[in-house]
């Protein structure tokens, strides 16, 4: 399809075929044209044209910037819709699409029949589209690509014969190595025959080699077929804009309630959801949820937008909305033990509802880390994001609280010292427990320096602290690390 | 569930927790404003199915923010406990203690001088409180001493 862009703005609209128009994107420092129209083209501007120069030939041109996320939600749309001619399809480049119709030609008289059918359909879609139909994938796009008009068929069995007049550029390898070609005069796919496949290998590399052989059928080039994973979304649109809260929840619930539908036949469940609401005023409105766990129930969907739906401002009314799965993980129904199911139900839900409002960087839990460092031994991680449950060691000589190191006043020395001031209080030590020395970890080099003598202290006030000094440091300086209960 | 101020939450060492508590169990929610903290407070504490849930502030909450968590705790049947830097005033709160660390008399020992010094359905008092044992086996022991103690208020 080699006006896809171009094709697409025309579909929303725009009239694009009316006067000279191009669509284009910011490369290699400059706004170059990405997609151009018919009458652009033939005023002799190409693809990867500065807008600059571009301009400067055709005063006139109409140009708007690319938009390659829907361009390619555009193309994968397209290769949903080619599963009516074969169930076996994939997407290539930003352009192109690739089918697999072994065996499903004959259902619409013939590979010359078919290719006349998508030509077509797709005219009607108002999408210009070339066609290449051959042995190997290789073969099918350069023909598409190079192959005159009219002629894009290459029968069984005469690949290498059809692809010989074909330039260079059809085996679509980088544009070094077709450079090189060129300077050599291999101008054509026909000039390689000749030549002996080591000469070849040893001049470019077994890159060009692989290509070859992939564009006439001795290497295996199969079609990947992109993953058949459904869209789990729903759209409603209204006769009549509305604006009323409870017309909105009522919409949102049948949306919900198919979205919901679908996830069940495909044993799905949702773990992250987006719904876009889209005004009259042409305004749109996202809002994202999160949840804990995947889920197939409307209702647990229903209660977490509910906190969010109240801030949206319907505007002058609400034109359509859309519910769209952004995450969805396969949903296993478990049998949960009989008493903690419940709970374990209402703590997701609690979790997802905290997460929707805070942020899912705001619900954590602790992760255990593989380090003798107290402040590394753990870790905290998303409640969301934990699968399994860790194993802890507990811990007599750990702190409750424990501090990147304070530093305290000593007032009267030893080692630990006798008495010292922290926070602004006067302590004593009564009763001291250690040295304990805690290593670096010197496998992440000299910067970790992290060797200290630990000493724990109670004090006559009540406290019980964790006293750390480096070790061999004179004079000594004394660190507050934790607190124990 | 703890809720409170990250600075306050990092700190919190859980191979020391798991002498009390399950360190998995426990929920974490780390918010820098004081709304955040209450919101989260009452929703879990009205989930019901947290047991408790510890709220840390450097200052009680005012008489209406107390007081909607009181009905979230009794709505969820949750136990709410909020650890309040400053001394608190005018608050709803059930019981009001102060909890100060007290030397103990075997090294290593963990003693505690709980002191209530408001109970809207009882007496008030003071303990010595002697804690022994880890999670499974938690054993408190205490002995009453005398009167209560309470925080200056002017030192807040």
């Amino acid at each position: 399809m080699p006006r896809l862009p171009v094709n697409r703005f025309g579909r929303t609209g725009l009239p694009v075929e009316d006067s000279l128009f191009a669509v284009t994107a910011e490369d290699k420092n400059a706004v170059r044209l990405v997609s151009l129209n018919k009458h652009a083209a033939r005023l002799g501007l190409t693809k990867g044209m500065t807008l600059a120069t571009a301009r400067a030939a055709a005063p006139e041109l109409i140009t708007v910037a690319e938009e390659p996320l829907r361009d390619e939600a555009f193309l994968k749309a397209l290769q949903r819709w080619c599963v009516k001619f074969t169930p076996w399809s994939a997407c290539e480049g930003k352009d192109c699409l690739l089918l697999n119709i072994t065996g499903c030609a004959h259902l619409f008289g013939g590979e010359e029949a078919l290719a006349q059918l998508i030509t077509q359909e797709l005219g009607d879609k108002q999408i210009e589209a070339r066609i290449g139909i051959a042995d190997t994938k290789g073969a099918a796009k350069a023909a598409a690509h190079y192959a005159p008009k009219g002629s894009g068929v290459i029968p069984a069995g005469h690949t290498k014969a059809a692809l010989e007049k074909f330039p260079i550029d059809a085996l679509f390898v980088n544009e070094k190595t077709s450079f090189e070609l060129k300077r050599l005069g291999l101008k054509r796919i026909g000039d390689l025959y000749p030549l002996k496949s080591a000469d070849l290998a040893r001049r470019f590399g077994f890159g060009l080699l692989r290509s070859l052989e992939k564009l006439l059928g001795s290497a295996a080039d199969p079609v990947t077929p992109a993953s058949a994973q459904p869209s789990f979304s729903a759209r409603m649109s209204f006769p009549d804009p509305i604006g009323v809260t409870d017309d909105v929840n009522e919409a949102l619930k049948r949306l919900t309630e198919q979205v919901c539908k679908r996830l069940c036949n495909h044993a799905f469940g949702l773990r992250s959801v987006r719904l876009s609401i889209y005004r009259a005023d042409k305004k749109q409105i996202h809002l994202d949820i999160g949840l804990a766990r995947p889920t197939q129930e409307a209702s647990q969907i229903l209660r977490q937008f509910a906190l969010k739906i109240d801030k949206v401002d319907a505007g002058c009314g609400i034109d359509m909305m859309r519910l769209a799965a952004l995450k969805a993980e396969p949903f296993k129904p478990t049998q949960r033990r009989f008493s903690d199911a419940e709970k374990q139900d209402e703590l997701d839900e609690l979790i997802a509802t905290l997460g929707n409002q805070l942020g899912f960087d705001r619900v954590l839990r602790w992760q255990p880390v593989a380090s003798h460092l107290p402040r590394r031994s753990f870790k905290l991680i998303e409640a969301v994001q934990r699968t399994e449950i860790p194993v802890w060691k507990k811990s007599k000589a750990r702190p409750l609280m424990a501090y990147d190191g304070e530093p305290i006043t000593v007032l009267k020395a030893g080692r630990p010292p006798k008495s010292f001031e922290w926070r602004r209080r006067t302590y004593t030590a009564a009763r001291i427990k250690g040295p304990e020395r805690i290593g670096s970890e010197w496998w992440k080099g000299p910067e970790s320096d992290h060797t200290r003598d630990y000493w724990q202290v109670e004090c006559e006030e009540g406290l019980r602290l964790w006293l750390s000094t480096k070790p061999g440091e004179k004079p000594a300086s004394w660190e507050v690390a934790g607190v124990f209960p | 569930m703890v809720c409170g101020p990250p600075r306050w939450l990092s700190a919190l060492h859980p191979e020391s927790v798991g002498r009390f508590f399950d360190p998995n169990s426990i929920l974490l929610t780390p918010c820098p404003l004081d709304t955040d903290v209450l919101w989260a407070a009452e929703n879990a504490l009205r989930a019901g199915c947290i047991k408790t849930v510890f709220i840390v502030t450097d200052k009680s909450p005012g008489l209406t923010n107390f007081r909607r968590l009181q009905l979230a705790a009794l709505a969820g049947k949750s136990l709410g406990l909020m650890i309040v830097n400053r001394p608190a005033h005018s608050t709803a709160a059930e019981t009001r203690w102060h909890c100060a660390p007290s030397y103990a008399g075997q090294p290593g020992e963990i003693r505690i001088h709980a002191s209530l010094y408001k109970n809207k359905r009882g007496n008030i008092g003071s303990w010595i409180i002697n804690v022994f044992g880890e999670e499974d086996t938690l054993y408190l022991d205490a002995a009453p001493a005398g009167e209560p103690v309470w925080p200056n208020r002017i030192a807040g």
